[in-house]
């Protein structure tokens, strides 16, 4: 058989075996976290306890406190849920589609973007539990049985939300277990401290890294990935139904599912970038985090920037196209209107940012990066509070326009959230594996015996 | 699972893959391969038949849809019907998203159930939690475990195929 490879990418560099990687990778398990950690760990955990004072300020008062009103019902409790929705989604992107696609290059981040999808779905989850008010009726989101005998709306896209968002929190964790198991149980094979081996048998369930479980397990992975990819376009594609199904000009359109997908795996790779910029620099993963790795990712963003692009000029032409008056004013209005410097901020910084990675010089520079990807998390902020905002404070009738200003409150859940999810990220490189072991042995030069076939 | 049997470990999988044909060549068929990372190949070496997993995921999968279809059904129109802006009580496109999410969820379930019960796991007990030769399987190396009982195991043979394989530690776990 003909086999063709093109150009092959070393994916470990330096010649090391496979017990170095082991070393390597469960190295940050074994000693204790650095002084650097702990101020990292103190200065994140207050920002978050900070977010849940304002929240519990929130549900002591209700959500008056915050800066929402008549027109603008909608405003950073939904902008920071889906910013946080589409955050997640470059997880599963990258453990399911790129798995899919045979990208090797994948193995060594995917671990931590999995881990970044749950994180950060939990921080999403956390905007419409308390934007409903009263918190403690959220069960009334769910069809359970009640005294009042009457059911949720099926047909309302809120509840599809509910529905999309719970099933890809369970499918992303029930996914990145199954691939932390063979890790779990090389942890619990090395360990010497009694309480982590019981631990780790614990949660290794047995694992015993046989061949005939390894079949199955690879069966399983492909089918999780299998079943992944579909699953993220349909839940970011659901969160815009909860826009596109309203009649708010500006809100109405039909692009918006692939706009919002294009937009999430934007948002999500940057702050994956960012997250694994910084850990492998700490944990010196250099080796195996390489600047090809990075490079990729960034080819990956200067395509999602596009696309992002594109979607907002489309949008602005549909809108002058459809002649109809309140859908082009809608445009006209976030372009030039009150607003206008949110729209020309996500312009900056989702559009033109990324165009610096044409050039390799730029691609595979890390400080470049790093500010691109703060940028381009900036930007895909702004991306919903634009979408948002601006199309709720002024509608179609003059008399029911409106402003609206956010408060320290808003700020504060904001920022606590961001909080949080730095926080449980600091904790998960510290408790688990944050590359795949078993994965890094198996794209090894020389790891298969047969070679690499579908080697890209 | 495993009662008494030889082991031996390997260092390359170019060797793994040949011992392991071996074998299989020889008759055995109570054996098992322990790698650190799933090495392409050896399951056609082995033998191993494809796994029934994808079975599993599909049918739960069909049923979750089903099972999800008709309860947005019977809430909304056999149990208690609500007019809500005039929409149809059975409002097919409108149950499509919750459909498929049913469908996704039941499919991954049971896959992640499958995938444990065809791995008969979670199981805490094992002959090699003591044999610090098999506790390298999960690290750097590579072993070859066969059952003692059998009906073609031959120890003297199947030493004779370790070592022309540059097996090391060959030796009895129980």
């Amino acid at each position: 058989m003909n086999v063709q490879t093109i150009e092959k990418i070393e994916l470990v560099l330096g010649k090391k075996d496979r017990k170095t990687i082991t070393e390597l990778i469960s190295k940050p398990l074994d000693c204790f976290p650095s002084k650097k950690w702990f101020l990292l760990f103190s200065f994140t955990a207050s920002i978050a306890t900070l977010g849940f004072l304002c929240i519990g300020w929130t549900i002591y008062k209700g959500i008056g406190v915050w800066g929402n009103n008549n027109p603008v019902g909608w405003a950073f409790d939904i902008t920071n849920f889906v910013f946080w929705i589409g955050i997640g989604h470059a997880g599963t992107l990258i453990s399911a589609i790129l798995f899919l696609f045979r990208q090797r290059w994948r193995t060594a981040i995917n671990r931590a973007a999995e881990a970044m999808t749950i994180f950060a779905v939990m921080c999403a989850g956390i905007f419409p539990l308390i934007h409903v008010g009263r918190p403690w009726f959220a069960y009334w989101l769910f069809p359970l049985p009640n005294e009042m005998k009457i059911w949720v709306n099926f047909r309302s896209p809120l509840l599809w939300d509910v529905f999309a968002v719970s099933t890809y929190f369970i499918v992303s964790f029930l996914f990145w277990y199954i691939g932390l198991i063979p890790d779990l149980a090389t942890l619990r094979d090395r360990t010497t401290n009694p309480i982590k081996k019981v631990a780790y048998s614990i949660l290794s369930l047995g694992w015993r890294s046989s061949q005939r479980s390894w079949k199955q397990y690879e069966t399983a992975y492909l089918i999780f990935a299998a079943i992944s990819t579909p699953l993220v376009l349909s839940v970011h594609s659901i969160v815009s139904f909860d826009f596109a199904t309203s009649i708010i000009p500006g809100w109405h359109t039909t692009i918006f599912p692939p706009y919002f997908v294009a937009g999430a795996i934007f948002g999500g790779f940057a702050m994956v970038l960012l997250l694994l910029v910084a850990t492998r620099k700490v944990f010196q993963w250099e080796d195996f985090i390489t600047i090809t790795h990075l490079e990729n990712m960034n080819k990956v963003l200067l395509t999602a920037g596009m696309l992002v692009g594109y979607a907002y000029s489309v949008e602005f032409f549909t809108a002058w196209y459809s002649a109809n008056d309140y859908e082009f004013f809608a445009f006209k209005n976030r372009a030039f209107g009150p607003y206008a410097w949110t729209y020309w901020t996500m312009i900056f910084c989702n559009v033109l940012s990324p165009q610096l990675f044409w050039f390799k010089r730029f691609r595979t520079s890390i400080p470049v990066m790093i500010v691109v990807a703060i940028l381009v998390t900036i930007g895909m902020w702004f991306e919903r509070f634009v979408i948002i905002v601006t199309s709720l404070h002024r509608d179609f009738l003059p008399s029911s326009w409106g402003m609206y200003t956010p408060t320290i409150f808003d700020f504060g859940i904001l920022a606590g959230s961001l909080g949080l999810f730095f926080t449980l990220y600091l904790i998960f490189v510290r408790l688990l594996p944050a590359v795949s072991m078993s994965e890094i042995k198996g794209v090894m030069p020389g790891a298969h015996p047969k070679g690499e076939v579908n080697d890209v | 699972m495993f009662k008494k049997g030889l082991a031996a470990n390997f260092t390359s999988p170019h060797e793994l893959i040949k011992a392991a044909r071996q074998v299989h060549k020889q008759g055995i068929k109570h054996f098992d391969v322990f790698t650190p990372y799933p090495i392409h190949g050896l399951d056609e070496a082995m033998d191993i038949k494809s796994s029934h997993i994808p079975w599993f995921s599909l049918i739960f999968g069909l049923i979750g849809a089903a099972a999800g279809l008709y309860f947005q059904w019977w809430t909304s129109v056999a149990d208690w019907k609500l007019n809500i802006g005039g929409k149809p009580h059975f409002a097919l496109p409108a149950f499509i998203p919750v459909t498929f999410e049913c469908g996704v969820l039941f499919a991954a379930f049971a896959t992640f159930i499958a995938l444990f019960y065809f791995c008969k796991l979670p199981k805490f007990e094992s002959i090699f939690e003591k044999d610090t030769h098999a506790l390298k399987a999960t690290d750097d190396q590579f072993m070859i475990f066969i059952e003692a009982s059998d009906a073609a195991f031959n120890e003297h043979r199947l030493r004779e195929i370790f070592n022309k394989h540059h097996a090391e530690n060959i030796r009895w776990v129980e």
